[in-house]
């Protein structure tokens, strides 16, 4: 029950989400255009289901909310008011505040009432515009609702209402038979309100029903008894009512007097039922005289007679609930309407058949009896006729014999075969030597696929019939089908049609009892009914799943300890070491003595062979585990628009407050994006668009006075180029100010004056990254302090990206974000100084070398070495970060390999920004190794060089430096904060 | 003279395609509209309000059947089975008739009839205009 409860709870919250999800950008866009009839019912809509979601799992306070805003777009909806900005802007309240009751509720799993001051704000809105007061009655009239909307038949207290009058007043319609206008009089006031009430309600058909048994009595007023035709019209809308509120009942769950009516029904009916069975006796007995007459247009006339006079008395049955009589006359009604149509044949026994039934019928009214037949009577009467209608597959099936007995078919196949279809496989299979497969396709996966395959189907294949098979809630079809084609190239020729197995997904032949399952893919299929397994296939529409995105987290987590596991493995058996350890056993045997010498050899080569073995299944596992690896990234893209779809909103808001107008535009929402990227982009982006908002776009004055339209254009777009994703942010505001960014530039110290003047605009833009560099002259709460900037760049690098920047004084600014598809994965070199390892970005890194300690020169003051003819300064990396007991040359002592020189030598790291080059001294140098970027704790952010945290495979905290940024620490010789010991057990 | 307007609800894309190009051939029917299943039919004949629905049985999501309850009391629409189950007499075509199928038409080989436009192309245009009181067209 506990695992139950939650996951009702889970897609309590997650259909929640996507109704609020769905309101949210309808109603940031009513403001700059009007919203359409289908934006207000979709809005309806999910503020309804919000409240039916709500009212399901009890949670009453969401429920309250989700009502009142409903009823306000029901005053939406019915015309009554336009959805103004401040109608719009309280609905988006009520959206927050459900988001937030939401997140709540689903974390207790318990009622959270609403702020009292929401819902009397949006009663009162409510009341203003022109609804009633909470405590008014329901008005008893009101307009029909508008037709995209969500009818009125939805509301349920509506609905109640609705029943209890049709409770009261339906089978006072039956009045409608008697046999004077004045008795009759009450019955068409109540087809009158009836009718009014059924339109009211958007019953559409039942107001139909009410409205012409209303004009057929009006016209009847005054006169006496009604004439035949005429009562048989009014019985037949009687039927046809009784059968509305019968369904009424089955749809609202609640009876609306069907038992009352019929039996108020059965006192007028008097023995019409009778009459009218007794004329269809006559005029079967007229239809077997013209058939033996030999007179096919007085058959064809007489059963179209007897065909209506059946829809009459079918109608008196089911008025009267006798509903096993009305399906035997609707056998009649069929059967009769079929001769006349001439699609059956009239034969003597036909007739004969539908006499006998006939017969009853006249016999059971003439009692009068409001019993329905028995089950058994109705069974005798229908299986004469059908006996005489049946197909020859449904009597194979009876009896177990013929061609069928020998195809394995289910057997819903089987009874839907007809005469054609068995004659069909007869040639096919006797004649023609085909073999008969079942195939089972869904052909809605994929239209270009089921095109080809209907062609193959039509044009190689003969398809003998099909049914439908709902698989998950999908129609999926079972073909019965003839190929000349033996199992495996039948198999080759599908794949070939539908290489993922998106529509074909089982084919099974059919002449042996076994039934073998062809081999299509790996995983065979299943006898249908049972759940059917694929294979993976590309991204199927409508066959989506969703999973929780922990779950892809601790997947890829798996994947990634298991690739630094192999990595290990791989080390251990291909390193340079174990080869030379290999190698250096195999010398050893040149000093054994030669008997023990072939000994040992012979299960050396044991040893080799076995050493292959491992290379070979490490070589495998390696490939493996590429795929599955790339495979579980791919699990982690979603679409950009999860990051774009907070910003519409938060530029409303801002533009509102600043009294700016903006249209602010989305492009690209589908570009997918790694899904570690959705957290780390959200901050950088939404200070971009507030630094666009505050700085870039003018006040309205500003801009009309610059001959700009008042209307500012802010643009947000995604777009993807191979393996890159940019993401331009767009205005169309006052530009960057070089002038004024190269004076805080040289005031800041930055750049000298000279060096300032020299540069051009677009690097000069650059200074705008730097720390502390503002030129807003108002500083706001969002921005304008000068620190942003260098932020949003410093993620931007550490997903590995950049930042392009245009802009054009008076014109505006064009930020462009250049970053990597799955910026989260970076390939680093793992280095250990003391007992931390270490992490740097492999694109930071030249080469990695052993250098001899004795060729270390002092260069200036500094030590540096000679690297490839150029003079490379030295840092300690531990003293660049200021870690505690400093650097390496001093902590540890000199790395000797013993398998090289007994030099004394200290592994470095050559890395460059691209200007620079410079060599870290570490303790040792570990490994290359793909991390996941993982969200930096706060308290690290602020260390400088540190770009990011990762785990490794083993558990252990490594921090992702920043190549950039160690150089200009090391470059500066800036005392950076202490980077304590107790930094490891601050990261998650 | 406007054409009778035809909403065809089928789950089929296949089947829609062909059940379309029936109709179409007749000069004084169109289709207006798809849906293909019960719930997606009723909001189409809500917006739509066509003169007459072409409807399948079995579908997912809401059948045919489950469909033609609420449109007894909803719709003003005339409802045509067109349906594999729909041989005469089978339970599902007698409920079909008794919620109120003006007729209950077979598909002549399965839920996916290839053949139907050949088969009972000219039966379906004849109910249709029969449904909708229009003269019967020549074969």
């Amino acid at each position: 029950m506990d695992a139950l409860a939650s996951t009702l709870w889970r897609e309590f919250a997650i259909e929640t989400e996507e109704h609020l999800q769905t309101v949210e950008p309808i109603l940031l866009r009513a403001e700059p255009q009007q919203t359409g009839k289908d934006d207000i019912a979709q809005l309806f809509r999910s503020f309804h289901s919000i409240k039916g979601l709500a009212r399901a799992m009890d949670v009453l306070g969401m429920e309250g909310v989700a009502h009142h805003a409903e009823n306000l777009l029901g005053l939406v909806r019915d015309g009554r008011t336009g959805l103004t900005v401040s109608l719009a802007d309280l609905l988006l309240q009520s959206a927050d505040a459900l988001k937030r009751m939401r997140d709540a509720v689903a974390a207790h799993r318990d009622d959270v009432p609403a702020a009292p001051e929401l819902i009397a704000r949006l009663a009162a809105e409510f009341a203003e515009l022109g609804g009633l007061g909470e405590n008014d009655p329901p008005p008893p009239v009101v307009p029909p609702a508008a037709a995209a909307g969500a009818p009125l038949h939805d509301d349920p207290e509506m609905l109640a209402i609705f029943v209890e009058m049709i409770e009261t007043l339906g089978s006072g319609l039956c009045a409608g038979l008697a046999d004077g206008g004045a008795e009759r009089a009450p019955a068409v006031e109540a087809a009158r309100t009836l009718t009014h009430a059924a339109e009211v309600m958007n019953f559409d058909a039942l107001s139909a029903s009410f409205g012409e048994l209303r004009d057929v009595l009006q016209k009847q007023e005054g006169a006496g008894r009604l004439d035949a035709p005429t009562r048989r019209e009014v019985l037949g809308r009687l039927g046809d009512i009784r059968l509305q509120i019968e369904l009424v009942g089955e749809l609202t769950g609640r009876d609306a007097g069907t038992a009352a009516f019929s039996a108020a029904l059965a006192r007028h009916v008097g023995d019409e039922r009778y009459r009218i069975a007794v004329a269809l006796n006559a005029l079967n007995r007229r239809l077997r005289d013209d058939l033996a007459e030999g007179d096919p247009l007085a058959v064809e006339a007489d059963a179209a007679a007897m065909s209506g006079l059946a829809r009459t008395l079918h109608a008196v049955m089911a008025a009267l609930s006798l509903r096993r009589a009305a399906e035997i006359v609707v056998l009649i009604e069929d059967l009769t309407a079929r001769i006349a149509s001439g699609e059956v044949a009239a034969t003597e026994p036909l007739v004969e058949a539908a006499g006998a039934i006939i017969a009853q019928l006249v016999a059971h009214a003439e009692t009068g009896g409001t019993d329905d037949l028995t089950a058994a009577a109705a069974a005798q009467l229908t299986a004469r006729l059908r006996a005489l209608t049946a197909s020859t597959a449904q009597k194979m099936i009876e009896d177990g014999g013929g061609l069928v007995a020998g195809l394995h078919l289910p057997l819903e196949l089987l009874t839907i075969l007809s005469d054609e279809n068995l004659a069909q496989l007869e040639t096919g299979i006797g004649t023609d030597r085909l073999l008969p497969y079942e195939m089972l396709v869904h052909l809605e996966a994929d239209r270009d696929i089921a095109r080809r395959w209907m062609a193959w189907l039509t044009g190689e294949a003969r398809a003998i019939t099909n049914r439908t098979v709902l698989v998950d809630g999908e129609s999926w079809f079972e073909f019965l089908v003839l190929s000349a084609l033996e199992p495996d190239a039948l198999a080759d020729k599908l794949l070939a049609l539908d290489p993922g197995r998106r529509c074909v997904k089982r084919v099974r032949r059919l002449t042996d009892r076994a039934g073998g399952v062809l081999a299509l893919a790996q995983p065979a299929g299943r006898p249908v009914g049972d759940d059917i397994s694929m294979p993976p296939s590309p991204v199927v529409p409508g066959n989506l799943i969703r999973v929780r995105g922990e779950l892809v987290d601790s997947l890829l987590d798996d994947i990634g300890e298991l690739r630094v596991r192999a990595a290990t493995l791989r080390h251990v058996i291909r390193g340079a070491g174990s080869r030379a350890m290999l190698a250096r056993v195999q010398h050893f045997s040149d000093r054994l003595p030669n008997e023990l010498r072939r000994e040992f050899l012979a299960t050396f080569r044991d040893f080799r062979e076995r050493d292959r073995g491992l290379l070979e299944s490490e070589e495998l596992i390696a490939g493996m585990l590429r795929r599955l690896h790339q495979s579980a990234l791919e699990l982690r893209v979603v679409p950009v628009d999860v990051v774009f779809n907070r910003l519409p909103r938060m530029v409303r808001d801002l533009a509102r407050q600043q009294g700016k107008s903006i249209e602010f535009a989305l492009e690209g929402r589908d570009v997918r994006i790694d899904k570690s990227m959705v957290d780390i982009l959200a901050d950088p982006l939404i200070h971009m668009i507030r630094n666009a908002i505050d700085h870039g776009i003018e006040p309205s004055e500003e801009r009309l006075a610059a001959g700009k339209p008042e209307r500012a254009h802010l643009n947000l777009r995604a777009a993807q180029h191979g393996s890159v994703i940019d993401i331009e942010i767009a205005d169309d505001g006052r530009g960057l100010d070089a002038e004024a960014i190269r004076g805080k530039a040289v005031a800041r110290g930055l750049v000298s004056p000279a060096q300032a003047a020299a540069l051009s605009d677009a690097e000069i833009f650059d200074f705008i990254f730097a720390a502390g560099l503002s030129t807003a002259s108002a500083i706001t709460e969002t921005s304008g302090r000068g620190v942003g900037m260098e932020i949003v760049l410093a993620t931007v690098r550490r997903l590995n990206g950049d930042i392009k920047i245009r802009s054009e004084r008076g014109r505006g600014t064009n930020f462009t974000l250049v970053l990597p598809l799955s910026a989260a994965l970076q390939t680093a070199l793992i280095v250990r100084v003391g007992d931390q390892s270490l992490a740097i970005p492999e694109r930071h890194v030249v080469a990695v070398a052993e250098i001899d300690v004795d060729a270390i020169r002092l260069v200036g003051s500094h030590r540096s070495i000679l690297h490839r003819q150029a003079v490379l300064p030295l840092y300690g990396l531990g003293q660049v970060l200021g870690m505690p007991n400093g650097g390496v040359a001093t902590g540890s002592p000199p790395r000797m390999d013993p398998m090289d020189s007994a030099e004394p030598t200290e592994p470095i790291v050559v890395i460059t920004n691209g200007r620079q080059m410079i060599g870290l001294e570490v303790d040792a140098i570990e490994r290359i190794q793909e991390l996941f970027l993982k969200d930096l704790d706060p308290r690290l952010a602020g260390f400088p060089a540190v770009g990011g945290a990762s785990m490794l495979g083993d558990g252990r905290v490594v921090l992702v430096l920043d190549g950039e940024e160690l150089i200009q620490l090391a470059a500066r010789g800036i005392e950076p904060p202490p980077l304590a010991t107790e930094t490891t057990p601050m990261v998650p | 003279m406007s054409k009778k307007q035809i909403l065809v609800v089928d789950d089929s894309f296949i089947m829609r395609t062909i059940i379309k190009d029936i109709v179409d051939s007749d000069p004084e029917l169109e289709v207006v509209g798809f849906a293909e299943n019960g719930k997606i039919g009723l909001e189409r004949v809500r917006e739509l309000k066509p003169d007459a629905i072409l409807l399948d049985l079995e579908m997912p999501e809401m059948s045919g059947i489950d469909m033609m309850k609420r449109l007894a009391l909803l719709g003003k629409s005339k409802v045509i089975v067109v349906s594999s189950v729909g041989q005469t007499g089978s339970p599902q075509a007698l409920e079909a008739r008794r919620l109120g199928a003006i007729d209950v038409i077979a598909k002549p080989s399965g839920a996916m009839s290839l053949d139907l436009q050949a088969k009972k192309g000219h039966e379906i245009v004849q109910v249709l205009r029969r449904a909708l009181s229009l003269d019967p067209t020549e074969a």
